[in-house]
């Protein structure tokens, strides 16, 4: 095999493809980029088993066919490095040969008998098609519940893809005490359907679609291992979990007793600051909400100190004393795209929903943390 | 200023104090199952018995010379803690306890402590022995380090009758270049080779040691025990204790025990006490694990496992934590295994008060908060165990018990067990 080629192109590919290389896998060749050159052009491959990456190379030259898997952790930092703007790879027996300037570096490949066989969307059904901007915020948005490092159950760590007859599809992840949803209309292909994929690997999948155009339409199908999403350049593929999503939809009710309207902005600055004072104590903050009133927040820790705060928003409902883990609700809040949040109350023991205002495309539920019982009826005024 | 107020030979000094007629002779008190001896009485430690001496290598020469042995018999130690920490208490408002035996006194806002500490602390001393009728040492320092060092002294050298004024600045230096640097507070002895071998032999050395050249060479630790020497103080005075981070309940058995049923007993009681401890400090647990293991020095097969589980909702209550330390006892038990040792660890502690709810959880009875509330009453008013699990099974017929051959009454605990004054010649009603 010989390749000529441009740096700059090559390495977007490159860069792409190698985030999904096992690098902590205990089989070395999956610690390598698969490239594969043929008339056809060039492909680059990688996997970690769980995910998989099938990608057109840019800027690259065929001089001669043929493949080689390349080590991400040694040649893959010397693409980065290569000195001027073009390269040449040459590969015979084993060994690869890089040629920039005046440079010549050798190095050792993996056998490509050795390579997994990657999993193919040949056969697959399609699932739904979407733009790759609104699954961006579909991944921002829905994922950030779960508990990538828990192993069990296993909904812990996993997403949720659903879609339904109403062309839309919903994300969602949760970890018992939150849940976030975010969803959205698509163009549905099939029956109505839906998934789990591992959290890790939607992270993946966020990472590699970070560089494709906001407008570009991704395809997306599954078969029964895998679900796959198809852009222009790149094929990524993600293993399907084997489990039970919990009966989510029980949680979305619409009940409340008081309801928050708020500069979304200020109240992230606003929580950030309550909590340097307890991230290394309980993480509590509490929040007295008086209708027609402002937004109260406390947060105290002993030995450390006290914070209290007050921040305009619209107040309405019922007067709530009401505590959140500041950390979870600044999650949220962070992954709401918007500059409003709206956020509302099923009493002290119920859950807080929170939105954009008059909109259903994103919703993250958080339970409170338990006040004692002569707490929450103390005057919040 | 700090005073370090430590109970000489504590667990000993408990058995003498309601046996009189030891006050002269050699007491030792052994751990759990007789294992090994852990406090000495000053005649004991002269017949050169170490600390932690395993009790039958020592058996035949505790006969010869007449030493009294008991097994170690917590809930009085516990009690008569309680009692001293009380007295310290109406002599000094601001008491931090360190150890079941020890406690830092915070004495710098009393006028006539800082007028005559040595005078003050004799007081204290005086009415600590009067009251409670344990003996104890003080010592006082400008940090909790030199307090430490301090007592250290007040407690070997004969000629300061039980307490210590470690003197400020260069004044210290003869007193502290006489103590090992591996009896310096915060060094240890796992420490104390390293530092020989770099030339710090004393507390002194260890005091004139460049703060920088002892961050390179070990941690910040040994950092602020040599910023503490020279009266900087690193380790502020704490009247709350740090809220713990976990709880452990393990016991080694008296006898193997080879039966699954058994091994319920014992887990059960296990997870009861832990969750009795739990709701004691106002915390619930998020975590349970459970171990069993075989004698690892035995001869028989050998078998060890353990299991965790995580709860929704972080608990308190004996019904969720039994029920769930005996689900994980079914996970990992095998049969055909003599047993020796099982334990209950409670962990991710949290205030019970302040509990992060659960989407999918079933609301809690509030009246399972009653019920615990309600044991726990019981069981202070009338004494522990009057309230149990039947899982526990029945007191006096518990086979797992640890081996306990020489326990002493519960003098302060238990109604039955109270000591009788009785006149001269009349005998004790059975």
């Amino acid at each position: 095999m010989k390749l000529l080629v441009d740096k700059a192109k090559f390495l977007k590919s490159w860069n792409m493809t190698e985030r999904s290389a096992g690098h902590r896998s205990t089989i070395s060749v999956l610690s390598g980029v698969k490239c594969e050159a043929s008339d056809e052009g060039v492909f680059l491959k990688a996997t970690d088993l769980k995910t998989s990456i099938n990608c057109v190379a840019d800027g690259v030259e065929v001089s001669t066919a043929g493949s080689a898997i390349f080590p991400v952790k040694i040649i893959g930092e010397f693409f980065k490095k290569a000195p001027g703007e073009s390269f040449t790879i040459g590969v015979e027996k084993g060994k690869a040969t890089v040629i920039s300037g005046n440079s010549i570096y050798t190095f050792s490949t993996y056998p490509v008998s050795e390579f997994p066989k990657l999993p193919s969307s040949r056969n697959a059904q399609p699932f739904f098609r979407v733009s790759c901007g609104d699954l961006r915020r579909f991944l921002d948005e829905g994922t950030f519940s779960g508990s990538p490092g828990e192993e069990f159950p296993q909904y812990l760590s996993a997403g949720l893809i659903q879609t339904d007859e109403e062309e839309r599809v919903r994300i969602v992840s949760t970890d018992g005490r939150r849940l976030s949803m975010s969803q959205g209309s698509v163009t549905v292909e099939g029956e109505p359907d839906q998934v789990l994929l591992p959290l890790a690997g939607l992270r993946e999948l966020q990472r590699a679609i970070s560089v494709v155009e906001t407008n570009e339409e991704i395809r997306v199908l599954k078969d029964d291992a895998q679900v796959y999403f198809l852009t222009e350049n790149m094929e990524f593929s993600v293993r399907r979990v084997e489990s039970r999503f919990p009966p989510y939809e029980k949680v979305l009710s619409s009940d409340r007793t008081s309801w928050l309207t708020i500069d979304r902005e200020l109240f992230i600055e606003t929580l950030e600051r309550a909590e340097v004072i307890v991230r290394d104590f309980s993480r509590m903050v509490v929040f007295m909400i008086s209708p027609g009133g402002s937004l109260k927040i406390q947060a105290k820790a002993p030995e450390v100190g006290e914070a209290f705060e007050e921040i305009p928003g619209e107040c309405d409902g019922e007067p709530l004393k009401i505590a959140f883990n500041v950390r979870y609700l600044l999650e949220g809040l962070r992954a709401l795209h918007g500059s409003v949040a709206h956020l509302s109350f099923n009493g002290p023991n119920g859950q807080m929903t929170l939105s954009r205002p008059r909109e259903d495309s994103f919703m993250y539920i958080l339970m409170p943390i338990t006040l004692p019982e002569e707490e929450t009826t103390e005057e919040t005024q | 200023m700090f005073a370090l107020c430590d109970c000489n030979n504590f667990y000993a000094s408990c058995e003498r104090l309601f046996r009189p007629e030891l006050a002269s002779r050699p007491v030792a008190v052994l751990s759990n199952n007789d294992g090994c001896v852990i406090a000495r009485s000053s005649e004991v430690k002269a017949l050169g018995v170490p600390m932690g001496a395993p009790y039958f290598k020592e058996e035949g020469r505790f006969r010869h010379f007449g030493v009294e042995v008991f097994s170690s018999n917590y809930p009085l130690y516990e009690n008569i803690s309680r009692r001293v920490t009380e007295t310290l208490r109406s002599m000094v408002p601001d008491v931090e306890i360190y150890s079941i035996d020890e406690a830092f006194l915070h004495v710098d806002t009393l006028p006539p402590a800082m007028a005559d500490p040595g005078g003050f602390c004799r007081e204290i001393r005086e009415r600590v022995l009067r009251w409670t009728g344990i003996p104890v040492s003080i010592g006082t320092g400008s940090t909790k380090t030199l307090a430490k060092a301090a007592n250290r002294i007040a407690k070997r050298d004969p000629a300061c009758d039980g307490v210590f004024v470690m003197p400020d600045g260069k004044g210290a230096d003869v007193h502290l270049g006489s103590i090992d640097i591996g009896d310096v507070w915060g060094v240890g002895f796992r420490n104390a080779p390293k530092f020989r071998r770099l030339g710090i032999r004393t507390a002194k050395d260890l005091k004139y040691t460049d703060e920088e050249w002892l961050k390179q060479r070990f941690t910040i630790g040994e950092a602020r025990t040599s910023r503490e020497l020279n009266g900087r103080i690193c380790f502020p005075f704490a009247e709350t204790p740090k809220p713990r981070k976990s709880i452990r309940v393990s016991r080694s058995f008296g006898e193997p025990v080879t039966d699954v049923h058994t091994l319920r007993e014992a887990v059960s009681s296990f997870a009861f006490s832990a969750a009795e401890t739990l709701r004691g400090e106002g915390s619930a647990a998020s975590k349970l694990h459970l171990f069993i293991t075989t004698n690892p020095f035995g001869r028989e097969p050998r078998y060890a496992n353990a299991a965790s589980f995580r709860f929704d909702v972080p608990t308190c209550r004996n019904t969720e934590i039994t029920g769930r330390a005996l689900a994980c006892l079914e996970r990992v038990y095998s049969g055909g295994y003599a047993y020796k040792k099982a334990g209950v660890i409670l962990t991710d502690l949290v205030d019970a008060s302040n509990v992060q709810r659960h989407l999918y959880s079933v609301e809690r009875d509030r009246r399972e908060e009653t019920l615990m509330k309600t044991i726990d009453r019981l069981n202070l008013e009338l004494g522990r165990g009057a309230i149990f699990t039947a899982s526990m099974g029945i007191e006096g017929r518990r086979s797992w018990g640890m081996r306990r051959g020489h326990v002493s009454p519960r003098y302060t605990t238990h109604w039955d067990e109270l000591p009788a004054v009785l006149p001269p010649g009349e005998a004790p009603k059975q």
